[in-house]
């Protein structure tokens, strides 16, 4: 029992490793697999960066459609990154994770353009802020957020 | 032109590498680095520490020897402890330790059986450990080992290097964002301030050789202490003193080793006397205790 005690510290960090582990990845999972089938419904909506419509595009109506996406960072992929600091290299966990946020990001536009009847978005951007801003202990958490122009063809 | 938005392969932006495994590679890396700036701060460390003058250490613990409960009155204590004191005093002068290098000796009511030097020159002995020891030449033994650690400033370096490792793995801890195991670290460190290293209890056991040699001529029941201690562990839980003085049997080798024969001396009567009253005495209340 005092062993217990004594170890308490080092047992709730396992603890949360793990929990940070096993619903950070089951997460991911669902998560991924619900992108993938979404980008595939929504794939007729075309979408660029480019500033201008396409020039053999008829009269459209225009509106501004954003999505945008907040995730958090769980205690298994701070740690995975804390120790990443000090040898430096790829912080895969993040890159997954801000790879989610993206993808969520544009689909949530796309949605909203879709909702609209528009065929195409462009002038698209993606904008990243970290919530926790340069304060050490605040929540880790990023918002990505994607804007662009819907063009909706008019149909008179 | 042609506007499309072709389907793109995954895993571009990120690795599909197991997290697992990262994990596992730069825990290794972590855990390498981490025990080779231990290693190099704590030998860099028990080196500075020799260069701090004797009288500085004696005057860090000046508090803390005052707080000492002011040991019986009892003249049958006293007598003992100033016998003891005068066997310290002659080990010192056969060790040559420097003029300002004073042990003092304590004895400390304990059944326990346990002998230990720490700093500012204190050497501690248990009644317990003062009772088992079967001749005057294993007391002598044990004096000459703890007065060698004062000798080599051992407390001093085993503290210094401790503290160091300590602070130098509290601040590394401090880039990963785990506390917890930042305290774990740091633990590590503190139990490395609370033992002498093999090679510092080699040295002890050398000087100890030259002592018995200085005080008999001879070094008959050197080991006899170690014969007391294996049969105290045989019987049950091993003695304190085995914990902090680890690889006994190398030791054990080692003064069998330089082994001169000559006869054992009783030890002094009143030693054994207030050794065998006060082990009663400790019992007693032990056996006090249990009734509540």
């Amino acid at each position: 029992m005092n062993h217990i005690i004594d170890n308490l510290e080092l047992i709730i960090f396992l603890i949360l490793m793990s929990v940070g582990y096993t619903f950070g990845r089951y997460n991911e999972k669902r998560h991924f697999k619900s992108i993938l089938e979404r980008e595939q419904t929504l794939r007729t909506l075309l979408m660029f960066s480019e500033r201008r419509p396409p020039p053999q595009n008829g009269p459209v109506d225009c509106a501004l459609v954003a999505g945008s996406c907040v995730v958090a960072f769980d205690y298994f992929k701070n740690f995975v990154a804390g120790l990443r600091n000090l040898f430096g290299g790829r912080l895969s966990g993040y890159e997954l994770l801000l790879e989610r946020a993206r993808r969520e990001a544009i689909l949530r536009m796309k949605q909203e353009a879709a909702d609209l009847g528009a065929t195409m978005i462009i002038n698209v951007k993606i904008e990243t802020s970290s919530i926790s801003g340069e304060k050490k202990k605040a929540i880790g958490a990023v918002e990505v957020m994607a804007y662009g122009t819907a063009l909706t063809p008019r149909t008179s | 032109m042609n506007y499309e938005n072709p389907q793109l392969p995954e895993g571009i932006n990120y690795s599909t590498s197991h997290p697992l495994k990262e994990l596992m590679i730069l825990l290794a890396g972590a855990t390498v680095i981490v025990v080779v700036l231990a290693l190099a701060i704590s030998l860099a460390a028990g080196w500075l520490a020799t260069k701090i003058p004797f009288a500085t250490e004696q005057r860090w613990v000046k508090s803390f020897v005052e707080q000492l409960p002011e040991t019986e009155k009892a003249p049958r204590h006293q007598a003992a402890q100033l016998r003891l004191q005068a066997m310290v005093d002659r080990v010192a002068q056969l060790q040559d330790l420097p003029a300002d290098m004073k042990p003092t000796l304590h004895i400390i009511n304990d059944t326990q059986l346990n002998a230990f030097a720490t700093l500012g020159g204190h050497v501690f002995i248990t009644c317990g450990l003062l009772k088992k020891l079967p001749n005057e030449n294993a007391l002598v033994a044990v004096l000459a080992h703890e007065v060698a650690h004062v000798k080599h400033r051992d407390p001093l370096v085993a503290l210094g290097r401790g503290v160091a490792v300590m602070l130098a793995l509290g601040t590394l801890s401090g880039l990963g964002d785990g506390s917890a195991v930042g305290r774990q670290l740091q633990g590590a460190g503190l139990l490395t301030a609370l033992s002498f290293s093999r090679d510092q209890e080699r040295a002890a056991d050398d000087t100890l050789l030259h002592t018995l040699t200085g005080w008999y001529g001879y070094t008959e029941g050197a080991a006899d202490l170690f014969d007391v201690l294996a049969n105290e562990s045989a019987k049950h839980e091993p003695p304190v003193f085995m914990s902090t003085h680890p690889a006994t049997a190398e030791r054990i080798a080692q003064m069998q080793a330089a082994l001169t024969p000559g006869a054992r001396v009783p030890l002094p009567a009143e030693i054994v006397a207030y050794a065998q009253a006060t082990v009663d005495e400790c019992a007693a209340t032990a056996t006090d205790n249990n009734v509540d």
